[in-house]
């Protein structure tokens, strides 16, 4: 995840903050490899590829980060970087996730979710981020900028799918709103945690930061692992005869009538 | 004070999003979906038949140029601004109701991100947005007032360049 493994970044702190924070940290590398297993074996992993792809690589890369750091500690500081910068990027397919499977059920809203991600994604990207990258001030700070913005930017993408599924009382289900909730607590904490780097500094900071990240990341890969322990179907209103006659092309149908008694509407 | 107004928006995002998660929860069927949808106004002649007589001016203009009865004219546009505003209402509600229906038919995930799920997002948008203005224009303007701009100024726009040739018509019969 986005922070894990700050130590390298940030000095470690000694004594009990020290082993909080590895505990933490591979409390949080067991869930996701749990979640990983469970995945596999209940075929879950065909609902929710991209989720579990991101899974897979979160567990992976954080491996190797720590092996690196265990064998070849010269190379850890450009290699724990690259995985923070990939990461960040990373999770917005979470964020794509929970935007396809948010108005699956609708035919006419199916691709609504990821039109408002990539939507938010491109206006905050242009207007919010980009700045940051290109008016750099150090390379901590422009990252610590950067990681902070994209976590604001993805935490008002969460917030947007959230009011609009509540609008069009799209049910959620346990699994996708398990997803949605851990990623919430996962990136309120991120907020929190970058700010405070912002404002305190990083050797201020650091010794928090050191065990808030992985606590972090160990809450939601729980809260991920409760929700998405089995699989467990979106629960659907009763279909009624009209209903059952209604499928893609018939709404299509419909949405085109409905445009068409509004514009011959406009134009007299 | 950045570090407190991203508090702030931390500590927001967190209630809010509980508070939606909540209120989202699987075990609590939807008032939403569990309302019963009307039948689609847009498949009743009648129904639509109705908009015909809302958004037309000819009995107000009768009464006011005609009959001479300004004052009943201005009450008769009032009430059909009423019934107009909630005329579209309903058309919107009835368009949500459509919107909400979910598909019963089995579907793969393949069907998820194809072109025609895009095309039905653009219908769908496009509605909303066509029937906010409309109602922001009857609100605004009355019942009466044409809902596009009219163009009929500009002698490049189809419209404009009807009229000129009307005029120009019109000019050459009289010449004659």
């Amino acid at each position: 995840m986005g922070e894990r493994g700050s130590g390298g970044a940030c000095p470690s702190p000694a004594g009990i903050m020290h082993f909080l924070g590895v505990v933490f940290s591979w409390c949080g590398i067991f869930l996701e490899g749990l979640l990983i297993l469970r995945g596999v074996g209940t075929r879950m992993f065909k609902v929710f590829p991209l989720f579990f792809s991101y899974l897979a690589f979160c567990f992976s890369t954080a491996l190797c980060v720590y092996l690196i750091s265990w064998r070849l500690p010269g190379v850890y500081p450009s290699a724990y970087w690259l995985y923070y910068l990939v990461t960040i990027l990373v999770e917005f397919t979470v964020l794509v996730e929970i935007s396809d499977h948010i108005f699956r059920p609708f035919p006419a809203l199916r691709s609504l979710g990821r039109a408002l991600t990539i939507l938010i994604s491109v206006a905050l990207g242009l207007v919010y981020i980009l700045p940051t990258i290109l008016r750099p001030t150090g390379r901590s700070r422009t990252l610590l900028d950067f990681a902070l913005r994209a976590s604001v930017t993805k935490a008002l993408i969460l917030l947007v799918l959230f009011y609009v599924a509540r609008h069009y009382g799209t049910p959620l289900g346990k699994n996708l709103a398990g997803i949605m909730l851990g990623f919430s607590i996962y990136l309120g904490l991120n907020v929190v945690m970058m700010t405070g780097a912002k404002a305190y500094g990083s050797a201020l900071y650091g010794q928090v930061l050191w065990f808030m990240a992985p606590l972090g990341l160990s809450l939601c890969a729980l809260v991920w692992t409760v929700a998405l322990w089995d699989l467990v179907p979106v629960p659907r209103k009763e279909a009624s005869p009209t209903d059952l006659e209604r499928n893609s092309e018939t709404v299509a149908l419909e949405l085109t009538r409905f445009n068409n008694e509004l514009s011959k509407l406009m134009h007299k | 004070m950045i570090a407190l107004i991203y508090a702030g928006i931390t500590i927001v995002f967190l209630l809010v999003t509980v508070a939606l998660y909540r209120k989202s929860r699987p075990d609590e069927p939807d008032e939403l979906l569990t309302e019963k949808t009307c039948a689609s106004p847009v498949r009743n002649t009648r129904w639509l038949d109705l908009s015909e007589r809302l958004f037309d001016p000819s009995d107000a203009r009768w009464l006011s140029e005609e009959l001479a009865f300004p004052k009943l004219a201005g009450l008769l546009t009032r009430g059909r601004k009423r019934l107009a505003i909630q005329w579209l209402e309903a058309l919107q509600a009835s368009f949500d109701d459509l919107v909400r229906t979910p598909d019963f038919t089995p579907s793969d995930g393949a069907a998820v991100d194809s072109a025609g799920n895009w095309r039905l997002l653009w219908l769908t948008v496009r509605f909303k947005v066509l029937v906010s203005y409309a109602l922001l224009m009857v609100k605004v303007f009355g019942p009466y007032h044409r809902l596009i701009p009219s163009f009929i100024w500009n002698p490049f726009t189809g419209e404009g360049r009807q009229r000129l040739n009307r005029v120009e018509w019109a000019r050459n019969q009289h010449s004659r």
